[in-house]
């Protein structure tokens, strides 16, 4: 069986470009264009890793959606990497990391992700 | 060198020393009450008389500078009576309830008059009649316990030139206080408190809040959350007879939960906060004026010390512009305990009641301000001085000692040493260019240990430049530009600095000041008597705090990168400029 991956990202280029580069990789790929949609399929599909963007629906739909997903049993256990550009589109002076108390995600990455690092990534978060 | 002799002591010292001093230096004690280290000697008292040989009237030995071969005698007969006929005197007018002053036992008064063995007060003297003036938010003043030696009119006049306190009249009817009689509100005190931290008796104190306190302890409406700003945890410990400089941030926190504080919060947490914001501020400022070439507020000021806040409202309204908007770390704390941190336990703003510990007098005035309740209500309810702290630690019969280390509560009470520094000069120039220069750069500020040395220390005005190399492409306008900043405490020192920049001799992008000598550390609310000495050690015990923190720099802090991400978005964006920012207020120049 291949493993899944649910892309969750309202950058329909930047879903079309990794769900290509995933499925060439030999993995089985949906998306969803916001939280709301990402946590549904979440439940639904059962994925082995999520990618998740931040700025969605609204700026912090990706933070809210990881913390939703720790809460419920049923995704609790799906390991979750960040992807996002929230720091260059906001000019913050720091970047954000997984953390216990807000954060419950797997590893934050900065866009724009170099194709074998998310592939990288997306390896170890499966194999964990 | 001049050689002289005390008490038939040969004792050795520099030209124009002072009797006093000599004696000091030779293990002598000589009681003084006017006397001031570090200051012009006010010679008002006369408690400090010595007998000089050769002399024919007994000499004020804080004023007289020695002379070679001089011959002084501190412990004649006629040297104790005559200081006793002074303290009597002082005592016979002198409001004497000791028992139930706020000064007893901490009182230099009562000290004195204990060693010189006073038991009885031959001059039945007209008391000084009492005379309240609790006018201001910060301080009370009672000139029935005035024994005018002025040294709160040298502090507010000599090192704030603020000039809010005047000797008045003459011989018996001498007042001090505010011109013509007045209150301290109808004038341009700033409320520092320096006044009170220099008083060697209970004339002028600040307006006590622990009875506010206890009764939001006790009230089971109110979820109370008490913040402690940076310089308390350098001073706290002297209440309870610790050197000045030792560090006491675990048992200050053991203690307020003690006290019944079921949440204890740093309000250095927010002085990172503040270092984000007004680090973004000024390199804004800096992008408007070199970028985009649209006119802008330079230099940028810093605005944390809400004495030096109204300081500018009175005497330069033209410079408000270049005040930073960001409010203080106590304000900003305040609006998010009463918004961000209410929502997270479920609460409304009015069932929080924010507690401050400050080691300041000023920030009494800054929580009443009527534009800092923009979580909807009084955003911070009460506000404790570093030594009222320590006398509701002694009302509840708290061994301090004996207590062991806490730690504060996580949301709000995780900090990096960048915010222990805003204690003292220099603190938050080093702490905001920690941070803007990495923004800039990307690489960490370039100086040993991250410390900016030309900006520390205890001198009054500290400048420095440095040049900005290797910029990150968005602020390549930043290249090789010589970044100039100024450092200065004390307002007398901030006048100075203002001075230099109207008149065109110098031109400064950013400019730190803090109202009071030292900084904070050396704050109106501290512990009695802070001289240079004291100073010294309170701000090398917050550099200690500060290199032995994993977090330096404001932006490393994940709790301020989680109260971005949760709640206030952006620095400089929507919710923080209601929450987080302020505007000031054009004061009348009495």
């Amino acid at each position: 069986m291949k493993n899944k991956i649910l892309v969750v990202d309202d950058d329909v280029d930047f879903v079309e470009a990794t769900t290509t580069l995933l499925e060439a990789k030999g993995y089985d790929v949906v998306s969803a264009a916001n939280g709301e949609e990402g946590y549904a399929k979440a439940k639904t599909e059962k994925p082995h890793v999520m990618l998740l963007d931040v700025m969605m629906a609204h700026d912090s739909d990706g933070f809210d959606t990881a913390r939703k997903m720790r809460e419920d049993p049923a995704t609790k256990g799906i390991p979750v990497i960040m992807i996002t550009g929230i720091r260059k589109s906001k000019a913050l002076p720091f970047s954000f990391e997984p953390d216990d108390d807000w954060l419950p995600v797997k590893v934050v990455l900065e866009k724009p992700v170099k194709a074998d690092q998310l592939l990288k990534t997306v390896e170890e978060a499966v194999a964990a | 060198m001049i050689n002289v002799f005390i008490n038939n002591i040969p004792v050795t010292v520099p030209d124009q020393t002072t009797i006093l001093a000599a004696a000091r230096q030779a293990g002598i004690t000589i009681p003084t009450l006017c006397f001031l280290e570090g200051y012009e000697p006010i010679g008002a008292c006369r408690i400090c008389v010595v007998e000089v040989e050769g002399a024919k009237a007994l000499v004020a030995s804080c004023s007289v500078p020695v002379t070679e071969g001089m011959k002084i005698k501190t412990n004649t007969r006629r040297v104790r009576e005559a200081r006793r006929t002074v303290m009597e005197l002082l005592l016979s007018e002198h409001d004497g309830d000791c028992q139930t002053c706020e000064r007893n036992e901490d009182c230099e008064l009562q000290k004195i008059a204990s060693d010189l063995g006073i038991q009885t007060i031959r001059y039945a003297g007209e008391k000084t009649a009492a005379a309240i003036d609790d006018s201001t938010p910060s301080l009370v003043r009672n000139n029935a316990k005035c024994i005018k030696c002025r040294r709160c009119v040298a502090v507010c006049n000599q090192v704030q030139g603020v000039g809010a306190l005047f000797p008045q009249s003459r011989g018996f009817k001498t007042v001090i206080g505010p011109a013509f009689a007045g209150s301290l509100d109808s004038v341009t005190c700033v409320q520092c408190g320096q006044c009170a931290a220099v008083c060697p008796v209970g004339a002028i104190v600040e307006k006590s809040h622990i009875q506010r306190v206890w009764d939001a302890l006790e009230n089971p409406e109110k979820t109370v959350v008490v913040q402690t700003a940076p310089a308390v945890r350098a001073a706290l410990g002297e209440c309870f007879g610790y050197p000045p400089g030792t560090l006491v941030t675990g048992k200050m926190v053991s203690a307020l939960r003690r006290l019944g504080f079921k949440t204890v919060f740093d309000t250095n947490f927010t002085a990172d906060l503040t270092i984000i914001e007004e680090g973004s501020e000024l390199l804004m400022r800096l992008k408007k004026t070199l970028k985009d070439k649209e006119p802008v507020a330079l230099p940028q000021f810093t605005s944390c010390s809400p004495g030096w806040i109204k300081y500018v409202e009175h005497f330069y309204p033209e410079l408000l512009p270049n005040l930073s908007t960001c409010k203080s770390p106590q304000q900003m704390f305040g609006a998010l305990a009463k918004t961000y941190w209410a929502q997270k336990i479920g609460k409304k703003a009015e069932e929080v009641f924010v507690v401050s510990i400050m080691p300041c007098t000023a920030k009494k005035f800054e929580a009443q301000r009527p534009e800092m309740n923009d979580s909807g209500v009084t955003d911070v309810d009460a506000v404790l001085t570093t030594r009222e702290l320590g006398r509701m630690i002694k009302q509840a019969g708290i061994d301090f000692a004996a207590l062991p280390d806490d730690n504060f509560d996580r949301v709000m009470g995780v900090s990096s040493g960048a915010g222990d520094i805003f204690a003292n000069t220099g603190g938050v120039m080093e702490a905001a260019l920690r941070t803007a220069w990495e923004i800039i750069t990307g690489k960490p500020l370039p100086f040993d240990k991250l410390h900016i040395e030309p900006i520390s220390g205890m001198e009054g005005i500290k400048e420095a430049s440095l040049t900005i190399t290797g910029t990150l492409p968005d602020w390549s306008f930043l290249e090789n530009v010589t970044l100039n900043v100024a450092v200065s405490h004390g307002l007398g020192n901030a006048q100075k600095v203002i001075e230099r920049i109207t008149s065109g001799k110098a031109a400064y992008h950013f400019v730190e000041i803090m109202t009071c000598p030292g900084g904070c550390i050396g704050g109106g609310g501290q512990p009695r008597l802070t001289n240079d000495g004291k100073r010294k050690e309170r701000i090398k015990a917050i550099y200690k705090e500060d290199e032995g923190k994993k977090l330096r720099k404001s932006h490393d802090n994940p709790k301020i990168k989680q109260v971005y991400g949760e709640f206030l978005d952006i620095p400089l964006g929507e919710k923080s400029h209601h929450l987080l920012h302020t505007t000031y207020t054009v004061r009348e120049r009495v």
